[in-house]
């Protein structure tokens, strides 16, 4: 089982991807905000980490360059999942290192799911 | 009384013996003579009257008498008169007629000594009249005629001696008056000689003089000439003069006048040009822009009162090192010097990065300046704008943007994910219809409302120029196959035919694939939507330098007046905003579209539509110059 940590400070839609992931076969971690995000990954060391940019304290760009920074991590696919659409961040996340760029509002479960696929396929699973 | 005719008596005398004569016209020698001859006649006459008186005594006949004084009057008056004037001259003669009359008449009783008497006593005198030598030659016959008859009558009683005597007197008295008369006529004649070779002299040499005095005359003449001569020339040429000085006179007035008039043009215009001056800077003042003249290398020409406000200098008008403060700012702190140099060596506008200076922030522009088309450039204008206020809008716009975006996606997001779980979960395992069709419903409205949001946020980045293209080398024909496969489900579902028509190569166009993906995705998807029935056909061509996209669908079509307002913003399908759009659709898909499509470079528009028979769409792109699929070199730009 993949091993997927949703990094997600919103709880209804914690809730909801936690039912969609576990719904299509995935083990599945979650935490709230950057920090406790990056403990977690730490912990929990997941295939494929999912961050939310919008996040009290540490906002998941902030979280992604302490992930990217740490060695651990080097190979593990950040997605950056949000609701910000905008162009400099999208860069700013893929120049720092993020793996892909998911617009929470602009897909529904099943393509949230393909696209989660999609780059695990890109980048091999360790 | 005695004493004054004594005097009388001597100044007649003096007079006598000079009588009839200018005595200074005569030398010494003739004036004695004429004297002695007057006082010699005078004597003669005496004697003359003394023998008359012995006569008398002797003989008293008083014809003879008479005849004596008779005769010796009227000679003494021929004397005299032949000095004298006309009038004693006839006179005289008026005399001696008359004692030719009384001989005559004596002549009756003495014919013959009357008439010897009237012989050599009347003709001579008479002939003095007229000739002198007559006259001496009457004397010598008289004499003899008178001898003759002496010697032959032998009368003693007429011819006596004393009578003889007495006659041959007054004779020798006459010819001694004669020959003296005639020294004198002789004198006279001499002196008129004289005077007539001096006259004549004196003629001569007047006429030298006259001659000499006429060849002055005539060289003076001639000089006169040339005087006057030179006289004409200096008038004439002090005429020209005066004419040149009349000349010049006149153009120095012209001159003047044409200086007035070109003075008062000048001030005309300096007035014209210093209102248009002072317009210019007027309006300069009054721009609500700050624009500041310089040269190329920083050095301020001018600056209107908006530049000094932006920059914070407030004295201006005040003080002298204003403009100083202005450069200074413009080089150490707005770093403007790169800037001005671009502009100078290239000649072309450069628009700066916003510049935060002081509590504003800045947009500087700057631009060459030109006198006249294509000339030397003057200096470089730098346009300063305060930008704070709208920054600020701008910022907020965007913050509420990404607070829009995320607050509103969020619960939007799990509305969404969730009831799709619902349907998936539990869809199959609850029978209830009304359950199914109530989360039905709550589905399809969290998705619609999804839609709305995402699409109102993404047109608000669009117009804001948010989103950013990254153009590279894409095949236009790959993407369009990869997008429309995406549809073909739902394409099923609806029973629609869905189709691709191409040349099956490649064509190559430099767009950003992701939107360009989104711009045909948005179009078959409203294909899809207005058609009920049918088929959607999609059709790439290349026309003239294009790649051409055609979708064309078998749909609801539009009305010519939806046609008109296709492209705006909130444009429904029905014309009424107040009649519902039936599809509900959110408006704004093919504004959108059209902004994706303009930003990406090409253009759309609706080829054809007709009611109830179909809908065409139509959009074009540039084929790319180059062929080759490797990356162009990207080139951000902004929609």
């Amino acid at each position: 089982m993949i091993k997927i940590l949703l990094v997600e400070d919103d709880p209804l839609l914690a809730r909801m991807y936690s039912k969609i992931f576990t719904m299509h076969g995935f083990e599945y971690v979650e935490a709230v905000d950057g920090q406790s995000g990056i403990d977690a990954a730490k912990k929990y060391k997941p295939d494929i980490i999912l961050l939310d940019i919008m996040m009290p304290q540490m906002n998941g760009i902030e979280a992604l360059e302490v992930l990217k920074k740490d060695p651990t991590f080097k190979k593990t696919p950040i997605v950056m999942m949000t609701n910000v659409e905008d162009e400099a961040t999208e860069k700013l996340a893929m120049e720092l290192g993020a793996a892909g760029y998911l617009v929470k509002s602009r897909n529904d479960p099943d393509e949230t799911i393909a696209y989660v696929n999609k780059i695990l396929k890109s980048d091999p699973v360790s | 009384m005695n004493q004054s005719l004594l005097t009388n008596l001597q100044s007649r005398w003096q007079s006598y013996l000079s009588f009839g004569q200018d005595m200074r016209q005569y030398d010494s020698q003739t004036r004695r003579r004429i004297q002695f001859l007057n006082t010699l006649f005078a004597a003669g006459f005496v004697a003359s009257l003394l023998a008359g008186l012995l006569i008398f005594t002797t003989t008293v006949t008083l014809s003879t008498w008479a005849l004596w004084v008779g005769g010796t009057i009227s000679i003494s008056l021929l004397w005299l008169g032949y000095r004298l004037t006309r009038q004693v001259r006839l006179f005289s003669i008026l005399f001696l007629i008359m004692m030719y009359l009384i001989n005559s008449y004596l002549l009756v009783w003495y014919p013959f000594a009357s008439g010897i008497y009237w012989l050599y006593l009347f003709l001579p005198v008479a002939l003095i009249l007229f000739s002198k030598r007559a006259y001496l030659l009457n004397v010598v016959f008289m004499l003899g005629v008178i001898i003759l008859l002496r010697v032959l009558t032998g009368e003693a009683s007429l011819y006596a001696w004393r009578e003889i005597l007495s006659f041959c007197a007054s004779y020798v008295v006459v010819s001694l008056f004669l020959l003296f008369y005639r020294s004198i006529s002789d004198a006279d004649e001499k002196n008129s000689y004289q005077t007539e070779l001096e006259l004549r002299k004196l003629t001569v040499q007047l006429t030298n003089e006259v001659a000499m005095k006429s060849s002055s005359q005539d060289q003076l003449r001639s000089l006169t000439e040339d005087l006057s001569k030179q006289n004409k020339q200096l008038t004439g040429s002090r005429l020209a003069l005066v004419n040149l000085l009349e000349d010049a006179r006149e153009l120095e007035t012209e001159l003047a006048d044409s200086k007035k008039h070109i003075e008062e043009k000048v001030i005309q215009r300096t007035e014209q040009l210093n209102v248009e001056r002072a317009r210019q800077a007027a309006t300069l003042q009054s721009l609500p822009v700050g624009m500041i003249l310089t040269d190329a290398n920083l050095n301020i020409i001018d600056v209107n009162n908006t530049a000094y406000i932006i920059l914070g200098i407030k004295d201006f008008s005040l003080s002298k090192l204003a403009r100083p403060r202005v450069k200074r700012i413009l080089k150490t702190q707005l770093n403007l010097l790169a800037a001005l140099q671009e502009t100078t060596t290239h000649q072309n506008q450069v628009s700066l990065p916003l510049i935060d200076f002081l509590d504003k922030t800045l947009q500087v522009t700057l631009a060459p300046v030109h006198a006249k088309e294509g000339s030397e450039s003057i200096g470089v204008v730098i346009v300063l704008e305060d930008v704070t206020a709208r920054r600020q809008l701008e910022r907020s716009k965007d913050e509420f943007l990404m607070i829009a975006s995320h607050e509103l996606r969020t619960p939007l997001t799990a509305i969404r994910g969730n009831a799709d779980l619902l349907e998936k979960v539990y869809g199959t395992k609850l029978k209830d219809q009304d359950f199914g069709e109530l989360l039905g419903d709550i589905t399809h409205s969290s998705i619609r409302l999804l839609d709305i949001v995402n699409d109102y946020l993404e047109l608000s980045s669009l117009e804001q120029g948010k989103i950013g293209f990254q153009m590279k080398v894409v095949d236009l024909h790959a993407i369009t196959r990869a997008t429309l496969l995406e549809f073909t489900g739902l394409a099923k579902e609806k029973g629609l035919k869905l189709s691709l028509v191409s040349a099956k190569k490649p064509i190559y166009i430099t767009s950003d694939p992701e939107r360009l993906q989104q711009v045909i995705s948005n179009l078959i998807s409203n294909a899809l939507h207005y058609t009920k029935q049918g088929s959607i056909k999609l059709s790439l061509t290349t026309e003239r330098g294009k790649a051409v996209c055609r979708v064309a669908d078998t749909g609801i079509g539009m009305s010519k007046a939806s046609q008109r307002m296709l492209f705006g913003k909130f444009q429904q399908a029905t014309d009424n905003p107040l009649t519902r759009d039936p599809t509900r659709s959110t408006g704004l898909g093919l504004y959108i579209t059209q902004l994706l499509v303009k930003g990406l470079g090409g253009q759309i528009a609706l080829e054809s539509s007709r009611l109830r028979h179909g809908t065409v769409f139509l959009c074009s792109f540039p084929l790319a110059t180059s062929r080759r699929r490797s990356s162009a070199p990207q080139s951000k730009r902004k929609a």
